[in-house]
């Protein structure tokens, strides 16, 4: 191989991956500051997953496009088609990384708090506290929200707190699974409800 | 199952599955590339680190500056990684450029003119090219006030130190645990919240060791010399060690023809003749593999070697090659083309628990029976053609191999189960002499004619059967109790395959410090996956008093009549439950003191010893399944 460790596949890898993963230290936000700081608030689909090149000056820096298909606007008014803007991807055989950013793959279906896309190196509010995917319950199909780590979401208080904790406080309340977690409605409207009137924000 | 056992096996499940989920998962999370397997580290050596932060407009609290303690941060890392030395220079304030193959540090309210999300208070940026870094930038959030402080969080300020340690653990390759799925608790500064960690937490350095080598170590069999003996004594094994750190030995071969980077060594004797074939699946970073004979690093004969299973895609490596009993192989595991990291090295004897030839030859269990007590193991006949079975009772025979308080007269009873209900197959008190020929084809060993011993030969269907053994008109003692596949119905054993011994068990009471020693003997010339039960307060869902309340089982292999334990288990582990009922054995209770073994056996002897814990005694069922 000419590039040490560097195989052609992961060129192929790269082009065709789902962007960049992720290093970041976050400070969990408050559930109001969460849906309040946001732009908007959409259930959406990830339906594809592109990258792009953009040069400044002389420097060009990858990005990586997450388009979605919105199925619901909880909040706020999102542009159409919506397509994220994620800074990280691939250039010329090398990959820009963003550790600790959460990594989307086309299929994902998630409740997505949107803030600054276009201004902002990673458009979800707070990073993984941006992010809520739409889970199944095995049993039952019931469809359920959880943390980005997976973890049933069953009070919009667990934002706040760290995503480890977030799963020791489910443990200490005795919570037995994804029956207990909040519903992808119950949180839409937990949202509505927090949200308060863009003139007041 | 009724819905309301079903309901408790839900329940089981559960607890078990959210155990794991929550609480049992403890560990680090490495940045790998996208293939999610191999990870991405940089080269050995030192890496140069431009620290370009801004001097504090006053002291912080701890005395330093930023940049002195971003390095004292860079130093703490140091300490406890091998092949990577981080080297942070301070130069002046400056900002950062991407893709300048320089590692800067820096402060700056935006990236790129781009703003930080809410809530970020540092961002790592990371250029890698295959599996190594090529340069990584830190810039830190200028819109926080910052300061450098030890213990807990103070309002509104953040602790500078304890966010460097964080991003350079990034920098290093460590991602957040806590945005593991499934989600996992662990203390760690490594997590994506700032919190009241202020330095690497032991799970943090493990992660960090997982990818550099702990300070002041290298992998013992790095050297040829010092290679790490494999001693194989079952159908499959696992080890695990590293090639970090590890070197090239002047005329040691290119592993399947690539430079490497460093390789570990093993010396293999194989148990048996055969089929074999090693991996490196589990490992964490793209593999060479080679298999060699020979005395001397620079004098090898390959055997076989293999660069990546699928190439470019499955970068570990495999090889598939017969090799000869007694021979002693060496194993050369190596990083392609620089790479390294944490090695898993497999070694299977090949196995295949459908192979005709592969099957369960013969049953035997040792015990000491008291008057009127009785011993009654039992088998299974899968397939659907008759079976020739041979079935003794030895008890005057054992005085041949000098032991001495035998049942007198033992007696053979073989039932039929069907539906819990058992019908007289055949009988025998003392055996028939005509038998000697059969004796000698199933390899038992000779009984004096005319003795007291039983033994019978009978023709079975497929299904299931016991074998009650007693003494005759109250006699006690020592007897053993033999199931033997006998000649089939047609052709030689095995050869039409249809039929064959699927389960073995044996029931029995044990006394106080009594122990049973059923033995089973695998032929053919594949290894099988077997599964191995003592069951006790198992028994008590079928209505059973007085069960042994803690079996223990020990399993050996016997190789010229020497003893090899190659397995033990008190208390079974509730992740074989699967296990229990794939292989069709009935379901015990999680967490139960029953015991059960999992193994992939070799073509051999075994026994199987089971005993109570100490003072104990009652009821115990021993099993040996086919696993699946």
């Amino acid at each position: 191989m000419l590039i040490r460790r560097f195989p052609l596949f992961m060129v192929l890898l790269v082009l065709g991956g789902a962007g960049p993963v992720a290093a970041t230290t976050v400070v969990p936000p408050e559930f109001s500051e969460l849906v309040n700081g946001s732009d908007y608030v959409v259930r959406a689909r990830v339906i594809a997953i592109t990258h792009e090149v953009r040069t400044t000056g002389s420097q060009p820096t990858p990005y990586t496009k997450v388009e979605l298909e919105v199925r619901e606007v909880i909040s706020g008014t999102p542009p159409s088609p919506l397509v994220l803007t994620l800074l990280g991807g691939p250039l010329n055989g090398s990959e820009l990384v963003i550790s600790g950013a959460p990594r989307f793959a086309v299929g994902d279906e998630d409740i997505l708090f949107i803030a600054g896309n276009g201004r902002s190196i990673f458009p979800l509010y707070g990073l993984m506290h941006g992010r809520y995917p739409i889970l199944k319950e095995a049993s039952t199909g019931r469809e359920y929200v959880a943390r980005a780590n997976g973890q049933p979401l069953t009070d919009p208080a667990e934002i706040a707190l760290p995503l480890a904790d977030g799963a020791m406080a489910a443990v200490a309340r005795r919570v037995v699974g994804a029956q207990d977690a909040l519903s992808p409605l119950e949180f839409a409207t937990r949202v509505k409800s927090t949200r308060k009137p863009t003139s007041a924000k | 199952m009724n819905a309301h056992s079903g309901r408790f096996k839900a329940l089981i499940r559960w607890l078990f599955a959210f155990t794991c989920g929550v609480g049992a998962l403890h560990s680090h999370v490495l940045n790998t590339d996208s293939s999610n397997i191999y990870v991405v580290n940089w080269d050995p050596g030192k890496v140069l680190i431009r620290v370009k932060l801004p001097t504090p407009t006053s002291a912080l609290i701890d005395g330093s500056t930023y940049a002195s303690s971003f390095v004292t941060a860079a130093q703490s890392w140091n300490s406890v990684i091998q092949v990577l030395q981080l080297d942070p220079v301070i130069e002046a304030e400056g900002t950062h450029v991407e893709r300048n193959d320089l590692n800067e540090i820096v402060m700056a309210s935006t990236i790129r003119g781009e703003a930080f999300p809410a809530g970020v208070l540092a961002v790592t940026i990371s250029w890698r090219l295959g599996n190594a870094w090529t340069e990584s930038d830190i810039i830190f959030n200028q819109t926080v006030t910052w300061d450098s402080y030890r213990g807990g969080l103070r309002p509104g300020i953040r602790d500078f130190q304890r966010v460097a340690i964080h991003e350079i653990g990034h920098l290093l390759g460590l991602a957040h645990p806590d945005e593991a799925t499934p989600p996992q608790t662990v203390r760690a500064i490594m997590n994506s919240t700032i919190s009241e960690i202020d330095v690497a937490q032991p799970d943090d350095i493990t992660g960090a060791q997982t990818l550099y080598g702990a300070r002041g170590s290298s992998p013992l069999n790095d050297r040829f010399a010092n290679a790490t003996e494999i001693a194989m004594i079952t159908g499959s094994l696992s080890l695990t060690g590293a090639n970090i750190g590890a070197t090239w030995e002047a005329g040691e071969p290119f592993h399947a023809g690539d430079i490497g980077s460093g390789s570990a060594w093993w010396r293999w004797t194989p148990p048996i003749s055969g089929t074999y074939t090693l991996t490196t699946l589990g490992s964490n970073f793209d593999t060479t593999l080679g298999l060699y004979t020979g005395s001397a690093v620079n004098g090898l004969t390959t055997v076989a070697s293999n660069d990546d299973i699928e190439n470019g895609v499955i970068r570990t490596s495999r090889v598939t090659t017969s090799v000869t009993a007694g021979v002693p192989y060496m194993i050369a595991v190596d990083g392609w083309s620089g790479s390294y990291g944490q090695i898993t090295l497999n070694v299977a004897y090949t196995s295949d628990n459908s192979d005709p030839q592969g099957r369960y030859f013969n049953l035997s269990t040792n015990t000491t029976l008291s008057a009127g007590e009785q011993v009654v193991p039992g088998f299974v006949i899968s397939g659907s053609v008759k079976r020739k079975v041979l079935v003794r009772a030895i008890g005057p025979g054992l005085t041949q191999f000098g032991v001495g308080s035998v049942l007198a007269d033992p007696t053979i009873t073989i039932n039929r189960i069907v539906n819990g209900v058992a019908t007289v197959v055949a009988t025998n008190d003392n055996w028939a002499s005509t038998l000697a020929p059969t004796f000698s084809a199933a390899g038992a060993f000779g009984l004096t004619a005319g003795s007291t011993d039983a033994a019978i030969e009978v023709e079975l269907e497929p299904g299931s059967y016991t074998v009650t053994v007693g003494g005759n008109t109250g006699n006690s003692g020592q007897v053993i109790v033999e199931v033997y596949e006998s000649n089939p119905v047609s052709g030689t054993p095995g050869s039409e395959a249809p039929s064959r011994f699927f389960n073995l068990s044996v029931n029995t009471i044990l006394s106080v410090n009594e122990e049973v020693v059923p033995g089973f003997v695998v032929e053919g010339t594949k290894s099988r996956n077997v599964l191995i039960r003592a069951i006790g307060p198992g028994l008590t869902q079928f209505g059973v008093g007085g069960a042994l309340p803690d079996p223990t089982l020990t399993l050996n292999r016997i190789v010229g009549g020497v003893a090899t334990v190659i397995g033990t288990n008190d208390n079974w582990d509730s992740s074989l439950a699967k296990t229990f009922a794939d292989a069709g054995a009935f379901g015990i209770t999680a967490g139960s003191a029953d015991a059960a073994l999992q193994v992939n056996l070799l073509p051999g002897s075994y026994t199987v010893t089971v005993k109570g814990k100490t003072g104990t005694s009652g009821q115990v069922i021993v099993e040996v399944y086919e696993a699946p």
